[in-house]
C-alpha cells in the first residue's frame, strides 16, 4: 500500500543532497531545499517519519525567549506556523490559543518581567500578567502557585503527526524522496569532502549530507569524523484521559520545569524535568519521572487529582552545552551540514528549515542563523538564554 | 444463594450478586451502552470484559475513568455514564460527511474558520468532568523489595508464586483483577482449583496484591506498581510475567456496537459472573476457534443461530445495541455477536522491558 509522501521505489545511486533523519527537522529542510530549486533531495530515516522526538514532544509553540538570538530565530518560525497549514495544504491543527509562562514564585516573576522588557525591545508581543489576571485567564490553576505570568497571545500548539506528515507530503510533491526504515551505517569522506552515504538499503553517492538525526545526531556526525560536544538527554511526557475543556493556552511552569496543554479532544498532555538528570539514551520511562510529573501537575492544577493517565512515554534529544541548536556547515568536512542539538525543535523547525535551506542553496548564512553555527561550541562563546524550561547540564552539577 | 448488594445507576437501584463486577450487574439489568466514543459518539458497551479495552468506562462515586468490567460492586456506590458534552449532536450520523482524518484535509487555507471550528470541536469532544474532590483517595508511596515478582495471578502465576515461596524466596504477586485466579474463574470447574491455588499461595507466605497494575520496569530495574493503596516502587530480584493472553480482534463493520463481544469476555460473563450475555448469539470465528464458547452458550440454553467466518459479515445492525447481523447468506436476528479469533500473548510488559533507544 502506498503511503502519501513515502518513496515508492528503491534508493537511487545518486542524489544532490541526502538528509539523515526523517524527523520534523529533516523533512521540513527537504521541503525547503526542494522549494529553493534543489533537485534530487533524499531523506533517509532509520524508522518511520516522526518516530523520534518529533512525535514525542510537548507540541508547544512560542517565540517569547529572552535572548535576541533565540527570539529572532523562533519569531521567524512562529510567523511560519501561522501560515503553515495553507502553505503545506494540510491542516496541521495549529491552535493559536496562546502560550503562558507561569511564574510560581516572586523570583520567577522577576524573570518574566525582565523577559517582557526584552520582548518589547525585540518587537515580540507579550503581556506581563499579575497573579489575578493569570488566575482569571486560567481558572483551573491553584492560586497558591501563581505569582504572575508572561503571556504570548499568538503562541499555541499543533498536532505533531499532522505537521511531520504534512511536510512529508508537501516535500514529495516537490520531488523529494523520503525513505523510511533505511539506517545509515557510514558516511564517505574523501579529501575532506563528503562523497556518499552507506545505508542498510544501499550506498548513495552525494556531495551534500545533512545530519538531522535528533537524538542520534552525535553518532551520525561521528560517522563523518565530526565530534559533536553534545550529550544525550531523555525527556518524559504523559497524557491523561479526556476531560471537558479547562485549559486553553499552552503553559510552561518556569521554575517547576514543566510544560503542558489540553488537546482539542480533551486530553491533558504534560511533561516535567527533574533538576538532576543523568545522560540517558533509553526510551523507557521512569517511576521518578512519573511521580515528579504527577506531584507537580496536581499541585498546579488541583482538578487533575484522580484523573487517569493513559500513556507515559520518553524521547531522547542530543543536547549542546548551551541548549541551543547547531545549524550550519561542519567546518572540518566540506558538504557536511548540521541541523541538530535541538530541544525546542518542534516549534523551531519551520523557521530553521527555511533559513538553513537558504544558507545551503545560496551559499550565504542568513543573519539569524549565524549565532547558531557549531563553532561556538568549540570557542566557548555560548548563547545565553534565560527562559528555557529545561534542567541545563550545568545546573545539574 | 449468595449475598446481594445494590448500587445506584443514574437514579435507579441495580442489585448484584456479591463479587460481581459493576459491568456484569449492569448487563444483567439490561444496560448495554456504557460509554460513547470520543469523536463520533458511537455507543460502546462490554467488549473484552477483562479490563483491557476502554469501552465500559464509567464514573463511580464521582471518579471518571473506571472500568466497569473489572470493578467489583461494593454496595451503595453511585455509578453514572460519562455523557457527551452536547448530547443532541449527531456526530455518528455525520461521520459520512466527516470521515476519520477529515480535519487534516479541510480548513487548511482558512485559518480563521479553523480557529472557530477548533473551539467548537473542543466543546463537542471534552466529555468527562474532572473527579469530584472528595472522590479522590490520596494513596501512599512506598518502596519495597522482593526476591520474586509475579505479574498475573492466573494458574501459571500462582504456581510460580508457590514454587518461588517454597524455595525460600519472598514473593509478591500483582494481579489486575479484584479476584485471583485469572481464566480459571471463567472455566466451568475452575473456581475450585483457583481457590485451592490461592490458599496454597497464602500458606507459603507469598503476598497477592489485587486490583494492582505493573506499569513496567525502568532502567534501574524498579517496577512501578499502582494499587488501591497507592504507588509502590518495587525492587524485584527476579520477575515472572504470567500475564496470559488477549483475544485477537477482528475488524467488522459496526463491530464496536454494544453486544459485539470477545469470546473470553462472553465466557467470563456466563461462567464467572453468572450473567446471560444475550439470548440469540452469532459467532464470528477464525478456523474453529468458536468451538468452546459455542458449547458453553449451548449448555446455558443460549441459542447459537449461526457460526460464520469474518468474510461473510456484511453489516451489523441495531442502534445503539446489536439487533441483527447481515451475512452473505441472509439477515439473522441476534443480540450477541461473539468474536472468536484465537488469542495472542499479553506480552507488552516483556516488550517494555526490552525497549531500546531506536523506535521502530
Amino acid at each position: 500500500m502506498a503511503v502519501p509522501g513515502i518513496a515508492r521505489g528503491p534508493l537511487r545511486p545518486r542524489y544532490d543532497a541526502v538528509i539523515i533523519g526523517g524527523g520534523l527537522q529533516g523533512v521540513a529542510l527537504a521541503y525547503e531545499l526542494a522549494r529553493k530549486g534543489m533537485r534530487d533531495v533524499c531523506v533517509v530515516e532509520a524508522s518511520y517519519p516522526g518516530a523520534g522526538a518529533s512525535g514525542r514532544n510537548g507540541e508547544l509553540i512560542r517565540s517569547a525567549f529572552s535572548s535576541p538570538e533565540w527570539a529572532t530565530l523562533f519569531e521567524i518560525s512562529l510567523r511560519k506556523w501561522h501560515t503553515l497549514s495553507a502553505e503545506l495544504d494540510v491542516n496541521v491543527l495549529f491552535t493559536p490559543a496562546g502560550y503562558l509562562v507561569l511564574a510560581s514564585t516572586e523570583a520567577d516573576f522577576r524573570r518574566c518581567r525582565l523577559a517582557a522588557e526584552r520582548h518589547r525591545q525585540l518587537g515580540i508581543r507579550t503581556d506581563l500578567l499579575d497573579a489575578r489576571s493569570v488566575c482569571q485567564a486560567v481558572p483551573a490553576l491553584n492560586p497558591d502557585r501563581v505569582a504572575g505570568g508572561l503571556f504570548q497571545r499568538d503562541g499555541g500548539f499543533a498536532h505533531h503527526d499532522a505537521v511531520v506528515w504534512g511536510y512529508v507530503r508537501a516535500a514529495a510533491w516537490q520531488g523529494v524522496e523520503v525513505h523510511p526504515f533505511t539506517t545509515v551505517t557510514g558516511i564517505r569522506v574523501e579529501g575532506g569532502r563528503v562523497t556518499g552515504v552507506e545505508t542498510t538499503c544501499g550506498t548513495i553517492s552525494t556531495p551534500m549530507v545533512v545530519d538531522a538525526a535528533g537524538g542520534q545526531a552525535r553518532e551520525v556526525a561521528a560517522l563523518a569524523g565530526v565530534a559533536l560536544p553534545t550529550r544525550t538527554l531523555r525527556l518524559e511526557a504523559f497524557v491523561t484521559e479526556a476531560l471537558r475543556p479547562f485549559l486553553r493556552p499552552g503553559v510552561a511552569l518556569l521554575s517547576l520545569l514543566g510544560y503542558c496543554h489540553q488537546t482539542t479532544r480533551g486530553e491533558f498532555v504534560g511533561g516535567t524535568e527533574q533538576r538532576i538528570m543523568e545522560p540517558e539514551d533509553s526510551l523507557r520511562t521512569t517511576l521518578v519521572g512519573l511521580r515528579d510529573a504527577c506531584q507537580k501537575f496536581v499541585d498546579v492544577f488541583p482538578l487533575l487529582a484522580g484523573v487517569r493517565l493513559i500513556r507515559q512515554w520518553a524521547g531522547v534529544v542530543d543536547l549542546t552545552p548551551d541548549l541551543a541548536p547547531v545549524l550550519g556547515p561542519a567546518p572540518e568536512v566540506e558538504g557536511f551540514w548540521l541541523d541538530c542539538g535541538w530541544i525546542y525543535g518542534f516549534m523551531g523547525a519551520p523557521g530553521a528549515a527555511l533559513l538553513l535551506a537558504r544558507a545551503i542553496v545560496d551559499g550565504r548564512m542568513p543573519a539569524p542563523l549565524a549565532p547558531f553555527t557549531v563553532e561556538r561550541l568549540y570557542t566557548g562563546r555560548l548563547i545565553k538564554e534565560a527562559s528555557l524550561v529545561v534542567a541545563s547540564p550545568e545546573s545539574a552539577a | 444463594m449468595s449475598k446481594r448488594v445494590a448500587f445506584t445507576f443514574e437514579g435507579r437501584t441495580v442489585s448484584a450478586e456479591e463479587g460481581q463486577s459493576i459491568g456484569a450487574a449492569l448487563h444483567a439489568a439490561g444496560v448495554r451502552t456504557l460509554s460513547w466514543s470520543s469523536k463520533y459518539r458511537r455507543p460502546r458497551g462490554l467488549r473484552c470484559v477483562r479490563g483491557v479495552c476502554p469501552s465500559c468506562t464509567v464514573r463511580v462515586d464521582g471518579l471518571p475513568g473506571v472500568l466497569a468490567c473489572t470493578t467489583p460492586v461494593r454496595g451503595g456506590e453511585v455509578v453514572e455514564r460519562i455523557r457527551p458534552a452536547v448530547p443532541w449532536f449527531p456526530a455518528d450520523r455525520l461521520s459520512r460527511l466527516a470521515p476519520a482524518g477529515f480535519y487534516y484535509e479541510h480548513l487548511a487555507r482558512q485559518p480563521r474558520l479553523w480557529r472557530r471550528a477548533e473551539r467548537l470541536l473542543a466543546r463537542l469532544a471534552g466529555q468527562a468532568e474532572p473527579p469530584a474532590p472528595n472522590a479522590v483517595a490520596t494513596g501512599g508511596f512506598q518502596e519495597r523489595s522482593v526476591d520474586l515478582l509475579v505479574v498475573g495471578a492466573g494458574r501459571t502465576g500462582l504456581t510460580a508464586a508457590i514454587e518461588g515461596a517454597r524455595s525460600g524466596r519472598s514473593v509478591l504477586v500483582v494481579e489486575r483483577d479484584y479476584v485471583a485466579g485469572g481464566r480459571l474463574l471463567s472455566e466451568p470447574n475452575g473456581r475450585e482449583l483457583a481457590e485451592r491455588l490461592v490458599a496454597e499461595v497464602r500458606a507459603t507466605g507469598a503476598e497477592v496484591l489485587l486490583s494492582a497494575i505493573d506499569l513496567g520496569v525502568d532502567d534501574d530495574g524498579v517496577h512501578g506498581v499502582v494499587h488501591p493503596g497507592g504507588l509502590i516502587a518495587l525492587h524485584a530480584r527476579d520477575v515472572r510475567f504470567a500475564t496470559g493472553t488477549y483475544d485477537r480482534e477482528i475488524a467488522l463493520p459496526d463491530g464496536d456496537r454494544p453486544g459485539v463481544m470477545l469470546a473470553s469476555g462472553v465466557q467470563r460473563l456466563l461462567v464467572r459472573e453468572r450473567v446471560r450475555p444475550g439470548t440469540r448469539a452469532v459467532i464470528v470465528e477464525v478456523a474453529r476457534e468458536g468451538d468452546p464458547i459455542a458449547r458453553l452458550l449451548a449448555a446455558a440454553g443460549i441459542e447459537v443461530v449461526a457460526r460464520c467466518a469474518p468474510g461473510e459479515v456484511r453489516s451489523i445492525r441495531g442502534r445503539p445495541a446489536v439487533t441483527a447481523i447481515q451475512l452473505a447468506r441472509g439477515r439473522l436476528r441476534c443480540d450477541l455477536v461473539v468474536v472468536a479469533a484465537g488469542s495472542r500473548p499479553a506480552d507488552e510488559l516483556v516488550r517494555q522491558a526490552d525497549l531500546t533507544k531506536r523506535a521502530v
